[in-house]
Formats: structure tokens, C-alpha cells, sequence
């Protein structure tokens, strides 16, 4: 195989792998996902799995981090395809607005998604790759997914840790003025102990790269 | 030593071995080390080496040690824990739920109380694995029979003249004596 051949085969796969961890992460939240839960869940696992940073880019973007090749693929999968309906956001609400529309997996999706967990289940007894990857959709998917858009949002940007992804983001200004009622929603849903609310308050003030 | 030997520890637990006015005891660290499969991130094994960098390589702490260091595990919970837990924290819950679905999580050593309360709501399947430091020690010797009585008393009267010179070992105060002297008493004659 030629060397551009063998490059084309191996961008074939990345964007299959990429669409199949797309059907993943909605298989696991249920099956409905907003567009910005699922970008921030995909940067975390960009940033955890070696193999998923293969996959796409991410850039400081208006919400945090942001991947122009993961929009793509959510609105016009190329190989994993009838499995999601991509769901635009309706006009004139805020919140709307920045979740950017959903995913809703289809019939088809559904019977894709429980093959790909067996598949990685099975795989994931030699292979620590599929371990780790299915670990981390487990993990995170259900914490991510209990967070409301604001929530998720005021969290990320005050992760100190990815602040560089954050210093484009439109909506920072408005998430810390509102952030003592989100801080209260996160320790009422036990995301956040009670003990911890002020360490949290501390981290907001403290995020200067936000503000 | 089978596959549900494994433990993952923040630092405190390591850090109390190793350091000279708290249980100062890198030799007992290491034998205990070898009785179990430690996993350890490289947040964990910074904390560790920046405080006892000199014994980490004298003892041959890291060829004793699992040390993952393919994968990020502190970015999973990064936005949640960054400044609210300690990062070793936050990375050592990552861990213990990668090897919980391994399934050969035998402990998650962590001290702080809304750490493990945190664990208790979120990821309630790691719950039945949490242990206090003392807590593990104890059942090294009661229940799993890797440690002699002679040396687990002989810690926890450590842990009991460490608290009393002003140290928190395993972040225990004067107020948590009492605990560790029930611990003394559960530990005399639990192996015969």
C-alpha cells in the first residue's frame, strides 16, 4: 500500500472510531443528548485516551472547548449512518440556544450501540485501550449528563486545569454572575458536598482567566 | 497475590510512611506495597516525590508500584474536583473505577470525609471499597492476614505518638485518638 493510500485508510478509520464514540456516549445517556454535553464530554475523554486525540481537534471556542471536525461528524456522519437524528435547536430560548440542539438515537442506532458495548466489553478483557475507554464513558457520561447546561458550563470554566480552552468563552461573565444559585443547584444534586461549597466559591472568584 | 489485590491510595497514605515525625516507617511501606497490587497515577507520584523524593528511590518505590501513566486519569473528574478535592484525589477515584471494572479493586484508600461522601452520591458502585488508611491496615492484618499484629500495633501506637507531637497523620487529629485506640483493642487477638 502506498504511503497516501495507507493515510486515507487510517483517516477512514479515525472518522468511523470517531462516529462509533459519538453512538457510545448517546447509547449511554439514554439516547437524547444535547450538542454541548456531548462536545464536553468527547474533550474529556480527547484529553483522557491517547487514541481518542488521535481523533479530532479541539480549540478555545465560544463555549469552552470546542471541535469543528466533532460537529461535522454529529450532522453528517459519513459511516455510522441512520443512527442519530440531529435535533436543531428551537428559536428564542436562551438555554436552548447554547445546548446547540440534540442527538436522538434511532432503531438502528440503539441496536448499534448495545453491539458496540459488547464489542468493547469482550475486547476490553485483553485490550487495556477498550478498558479504558469504556471505564471512562461509564464514568463520566452519567455525571455529565446529570448537570443542567449552566452547571456544566460554570464547571468547566473554572477548571483551572483546561483554563486555556476556556479564555474565548462568550457566556463566562454571565455563568459567574449567576454562579451562587448554580453552586447551590450542584450541592443540592450531591456534585458538589456541602463542605466543599466554599473552596467552589473560592475557585469562581479566583478564575481570572474568565473574567 | 490474585487479581483483586489491587488498592489505589492518595498520598497521604504513602506520606505517612515516609515521613520522619509521622509513622517513619519506609521499610513496613515497602513490605506492605509487595502484598498487594498499588496502582498509582502521576499526579499521586509527584505529590510523593516532591515530599520524599530521597526515600522514593532509595526503597525502589516506583519499580514496587503500579505507575499508570498511558492515560490522564485526573482529567476525568478534573472538572468537578480541580480545587474542591485534592488532584491525587480526584485521580485515584478514576483509578479505582477503571479497576473496579477490571474487577479487581480490592481497596480505595482515601481519608478526607467529603471526598468519600462525594464517592457515596456519584459513583456509589466504588462505595464498598472505600477505606480510611487505618481501616485498610487493620484488615491487612485481621482480615486478609498480610501483616503480623506486632506490626500493625506498632503503627497505630505511631499514628497515637505522631498525633500527640502535633502531626496529622492520615489527616487524623487529637480528637480521633479514641478511634484509633478501638482500632489497638480490634486488632489484639483478632487473628487467633
Amino acid at each position: 500500500m502506498s504511503r497516501a493510500n495507507y493515510k486515507l485508510v487510517e483517516d477512514e478509520r479515525e472518522i468511523k472510531d470517531a462516529e462509533y464514540l459519538i453512538l457510545l456516549i448517546l447509547g449511554k445517556a439514554g439516547g437524547r443528548i444535547s450538542i454541548l454535553h456531548l462536545q464536553k464530554i468527547f474533550f474529556t475523554l480527547w484529553k483522557f485516551h491517547p487514541q481518542v486525540r488521535r481523533l479530532v481537534d479541539f480549540v478555545p471556542h465560544l463555549r469552552g472547548p470546542y471541535s469543528s471536525d466533532l460537529d461535522d461528524l454529529i450532522k453528517n456522519p459519513t459511516y455510522v449512518v441512520d443512527c442519530w437524528e440531529y435535533i436543531p435547536p428551537k428559536r428564542g430560548s436562551e438555554a436552548e440556544r447554547v445546548k446547540g440542539g440534540y442527538l436522538e438515537i434511532t432503531e438502528k442506532g440503539e441496536e448499534i450501540y448495545r453491539k458496540i458495548v459488547d464489542g468493547l466489553n469482550e475486547k476490553a478483557k485483553e485490550d487495556e485501550d477498550a478498558l479504558a475507554l469504556i471505564s471512562a464513558v461509564d464514568l463520566i457520561v452519567s455525571l455529565y449528563t446529570r448537570l443542567e447546561w449552566d452547571e456544566l458550563l460554570l464547571l468547566l470554566y473554572t477548571d483551572e486545569n483546561i483554563k486555556e480552552y476556556s479564555e474565548k468563552s462568550e457566556l463566562s461573565r454571565e455563568i459567574i454572575k449567576n454562579s451562587e444559585k448554580i453552586v447551590d443547584r450542584l450541592i443540592k444534586k450531591g456534585i458538589i458536598p456541602e463542605e466543599k461549597r466554599g473552596s467552589l466559591m473560592k475557585r469562581i472568584k479566583s478564575a481570572r482567566w474568565i473574567v | 497475590m490474585n487479581s483483586e489485590d489491587s488498592v489505589v491510595s492518595d498520598s497521604s497514605f504513602y506520606i505517612a510512611f515516609l515521613s520522619p515525625h509521622e509513622i517513619d516507617d519506609p521499610e513496613t511501606l515497602v513490605e506492605i506495597l509487595k502484598k498487594y497490587k498499588f496502582f498509582i497515577g502521576r499526579v499521586v507520584l509527584d505529590e510523593i516525590s516532591q515530599k520524599h523524593g530521597d526515600i522514593v528511590d532509595d526503597i525502589g518505590f516506583k519499580g514496587i508500584v503500579k505507575i499508570l501513566e498511558k492515560y490522564d486519569y485526573s482529567s476525568l473528574l478534573s472538572i468537578i474536583g480541580n480545587r474542591v478535592f485534592e488532584k491525587g484525589e480526584y485521580e485515584c477515584m478514576a483509578i479505582a473505577y477503571f479497576l473496579y471494572r477490571k474487577s479487581g479493586l480490592h481497596s480505595l484508600i482515601l481519608d478526607d470525609n467529603p471526598a468519600r461522601k462525594w464517592i457515596n452520591n456519584n459513583i456509589p458502585e466504588l462505595s464498598k471499597f472505600v477505606r480510611y488508611s487505618l481501616r485498610f491496615l487493620v484488615n491487612c492484618c485481621c482480615s486478609d492476614g498480610k501483616l503480623s499484629e506486632e506490626k500493625i500495633n506498632d503503627i497505630l501506637n505511631k499514628v497515637v505518638l505522631a498525633i500527640q507531637m502535633g502531626k496529622r497523620p492520615f489527616n487524623l487529629t487529637e480528637r480521633n485518638i479514641y478511634v484509633v485506640e478501638q482500632l489497638l483493642t480490634e486488632v489484639n487477638g483478632c487473628r487467633n
